[in-house]
């Protein structure tokens, strides 16, 4: 499963932080320790049937608002496939669409609010889209059935891809969060489970969050590179 | 009973109960045949009901896969407004042709659009274990039956896919008369769909009229589900169908009844049995003439073989029957023919012979008892001899004489007869008869005695013209002498073997010969014996004559006339 990008030492910057924002954090901290010790949340993924939890995106949207992130997001369409599979991107980001195969894609989403359609475009062109709204963006490519990818559009800026749990998220302040967690292999790949909470000074906060997950990401099968075999419903 | 209503009632009962019980079995064999046809028929519509099933089904779901990836479906989709998702679903329903209902529906069952029922959009289906089938499928595609607004409908689901599963297609189609019909003209059996439990069931959809809808569901409703052939009637025709359940719509059977008459199918075998009866009547009637007249052919000759035979018993030996056939009943009756004949020859000789001897010798010798080398027997001989006889012969014409002769004969021979003798022959004018032979007579003596007496008192010869005893008071009468006398003699057939003659010979028939000369001429009696027959005569008495030599004879004989029975016991 694909990696947050952001993580990755040489993956391109997932955001900038400009110096504004540096000296709100100080004088925040400030307060804090004047105030209050920082808190812990620990998330407990549950997954009923012990399936592996990869590719699993943990979000803690608390107050602050979320940065979108400076430098484009690229997701390249290569061999007939999206790469990367997940992306978690705030909102607000701009996606670079690349492509490196010799033939045309048509590109679009049908997500509620991030809905977009970029028609028969091949390199050396790059198309752009910008989202702006929280939630599960899936693209698809209108000639090939099976090319998916799934862009996490992020609201906080405590925002994980894990494959295991715990999920721990350190250096909490007191107030209201709520916990997002999503999965591509959710069976309503448009939905994100919510757990809303509140960190109190002075208590760490444990939470558990049942998942129900599928084996495989609900897609149609990639034929074989050699032919095209005949379709007979959905493969999955 | 009669011979001929014996045969006719035999062999036609044996016609008609052949034909009986090849007419039953014909007909079980039939029914048995037909049954087994129909439930083949109905196991083969079976298949064939779920194949047209299946291809139709197969069939809607690669025409909603074609929409489930057509893009311009799923941009409608994706703006989420219901009128133009329920337009585009329209389309799409009018071009597939086959779909009665679409419907696409969020993951969580929530109805978004449909061109069934508007009020349906927003609320949940009644059939998430369906869906849920489908999410948990290879092809997340499923089928299922469900129940819409009281019409049973086959549904498919198919997975719109943007690019994931972002939405469910159901379409369908009913099962409703339409579809019952054009599944029963594929498979030339009734069909009928049934939803409900066994109590309380209702016919979704039938090719059958409404009557026979009805009876059927009656009939489904008080009878459990069983397996194989079952057998209900309606409006008096008798059905055979067989019950397959297709799907369990919340917890209520969904079932498949297929039947057919089998009253029609039996149409041809009815026409069969009722040509057969046709048959058997025209059988028995042509079966019936046709014994009677071969009957009658046996029997009416045998009856009048029977009443000529009867005849023939009777004496009447001119009896025959018609010889009509050259077969066993002609040879029958030509060989009785025949056997008459010979009798009526045989009686002819036996009368003839009869004529020519003594009736008694007749018998005798047509018997076979009488040898040609003779016997030694102990008899009385008679001689009659008409006197004069000759001059009166040249005095009147031979006819007369004849006559004369004859009947003086005849007189002769009945009394000679009616007293035991049989005339041994006739020579000329004179008569010799024997007393004794050839059958034993202990009063030999005696009956001739009394024979020549009755002789005496009775017969006369009388020549008068002839002319059939018209003037038989007219005429002369000659007198006649008998001599009888008693003694052995020799009896048999006198001659050779081709040719003889019965009679006596001895010294007996010559003395009788000799006293016959003398009765009437020497001496005035008529009758004249010797000694030894007034020995063997104690009950008559005699008169003796006298002594007289005899012709031939050394010693001279005693003679005797008889003058009186005496005793009335021998007379």
């Amino acid at each position: 499963m694909q990696l947050l990008n952001y993580l990755h030492p040489l993956s391109p910057a997932r955001r900038r932080i400009t110096p504004s924002q540096i000296i709100c954090s100080i004088f925040c901290g400030i307060l804090l320790c004047s105030s209050a010790v920082a808190l812990e949340l620990t998330i407990h993924l549950n997954e009923k049937k012990n399936l592996p939890l990869d590719g699993t995106i943990v979000e803690l949207a608390g107050p602050g608002p979320v940065t979108a992130s400076q430098k484009a997001h690229v997701i390249n369409q290569i061999d007939k496939d999206f790469d990367p599979l997940i992306s978690v991107v705030p909102k607000g980001s701009t996606i670079l669409l690349l492509n490196d195969d010799s033939f045309k894609h048509h590109i679009y989403s049908l997500s509620k609010g991030n809905q977009f359609d970029i028609p028969l475009f091949s390199r050396p062109s790059q198309q752009e889209v910008i989202l702006n709204n929280h939630g599960i963006v899936k693209l698809g490519c209108n000639i090939h059935d099976w090319m998916i990818a799934y862009i996490y559009v992020n609201e906080g800026d405590l925002v994980k891809e894990i494959s295991g749990s715990p999920v721990m998220f350190t250096g909490l302040a007191a107030g209201e969060y709520e916990v997002r967690v999503w999965n591509p292999r959710f069976r309503n790949t448009k939905r994100i489970v919510r757990h809303s909470l509140t960190m109190v000074n002075g208590q760490n906060n444990e939470i558990t969050v049942d998942l129900r997950l599928r084996k495989s990401v609900h897609k149609k099968t990639k034929p074989a590179t050699s032919a095209y075999p005949e379709e007979k419903g959905g493969n999955y | 009973m009669r011979f001929q209503t014996r045969v006719s009632l035999l062999f036609g009962s044996l016609l008609v109960f052949s034909l009986v019980l090849v007419m039953a079995l014909v007909g079980q064999i039939s029914r048995k045949t037909v049954t087994s046809e129909i439930e083949q028929s109905l196991a083969a519509t079976f298949t064939t009901v779920n194949k047209l099933h299946t291809a139709r089904v197969e069939n809607l779901q690669r025409n909603v896969r074609l929409l489930a990836g057509d893009y311009g479906f799923k941009t409608a989709y994706g703006t989420g407004d219901t009128g133009t998702i329920k337009t585009a679903l329209q389309n799409h329903q009018e071009r597939l042709g086959d779909a009665e209902l679409m419907m696409l529906c969020d993951l969580d069952g929530l109805v978004l659009a449909n061109t069934f029922d508007d009020d349906l959009n927003g609320q949940s289906i009644p059939w998430m274990s369906f869906l849920d089938s489908a999410y948990d499928s290879d092809t997340g595609e499923e089928t299922t039956y469900a129940d819409l607004t009281g019409d049973v409908y086959q549904l498919v689901v198919t997975p719109l896919l943007a690019p994931d599963l972002d939405a469910w297609i159901i379409s369908g189609f009913r099962t409703g008369p339409q579809m019952a019909r054009e599944l029963s003209t594929l498979t030339q059996s009734d069909v009928t769909f049934v939803y409900g439990t066994q109590h309380s069931n209702r016919v979704v959809a039938s090719s059958l009229d409404r009557k026979t809808q009805t009876d059927l569901a009656a009939f489904l409703q008080t009878t459990s589900p069983v397996a194989g052939l079952i057998a209900y009637q309606s409006d008096q025709e008798t059905f055979l169908g067989s019950q397959i359940i297709l799907d369990v719509i919340d917890d209520v059977p969904f079932s498949l009844f297929v039947q057919q008459s089998l009253d029609q199918a039996l149409a041809p075998y009815q026409r069969l049995l009722w040509y057969a009866v046709a048959i058997l009547l025209l059988a028995v009637i042509v079966f019936a003439i046709a014994t009677v007249r071969l009957s009658r052919s046996v029997t009416y000759p045998i009856t009048q073989l029977s009443a000529a035979a009867d005849a023939v018993a009777k004496g009447n030996l001119e009896a025959s029957v018609t010889v009509s056939s050259k077969d066993e009943i002609g040879t029958l009756s030509r060989t009785f023919n025949e056997m008459v004949t010979g009798l009526a020859e045989k009686e002819r000789v036996r009368d003839l012979l009869g004529k020519v001897v003594s009736p008694k010798i007749a018998k005798k010798l047509m018997s076979g008892q009488i040898e040609v080398a003779g016997e030694q027997r102990e008899v009385s001989v008679l001689f009659c001899d008409i006197q004069g006889f000759t001059s009166m012969s040249e005095q009147h014409l031979p006819k007369e004489v004849l006559h004369s002769l004859n009947r003086f004969f005849s007189q002769v021979s009945e009394i000679i007869e009616a007293h035991g003798g049989v005339i041994d022959k006739y020579i000329g004018d004179a008569v010799m008869a024997v007393f004794g032979a050839p059958q034993d007579d202990p009063e030999h003596a005696v009956n001739a005695v009394k024979a020549g007496m009755a002789i005496c008192s009775q017969a006369n010869v009388l020549i008068a013209p002839h002319s059939d005893g018209a003037n038989e008071d007219q005429g002369s009468t000659c007198n006649f002498g008998i001599g009888i006398h008693c003694g052995p003699v020799v009896a048999g057939n006198i001659g050779s073997k081709s040719r003889f003659n019965y009679t006596v010979i001895g010294d007996t028939v010559n003395v009788a010969s000799r006293l016959e000369a003398l009765a009437g001429r020497k001496y005035e009696p008529k009758l004249i014996v010797a000694r030894e027959i007034v020995d063997c005569c104690p009950g008559i008495k005699f008169s003796q004559l006298g002594e007289t030599s005899l012709r031939g004879r050394t010693q001279p004989v005693r003679i005797y006339t008889p003058t009186e029975l005496v005793d009335h016991d021998q007379g």
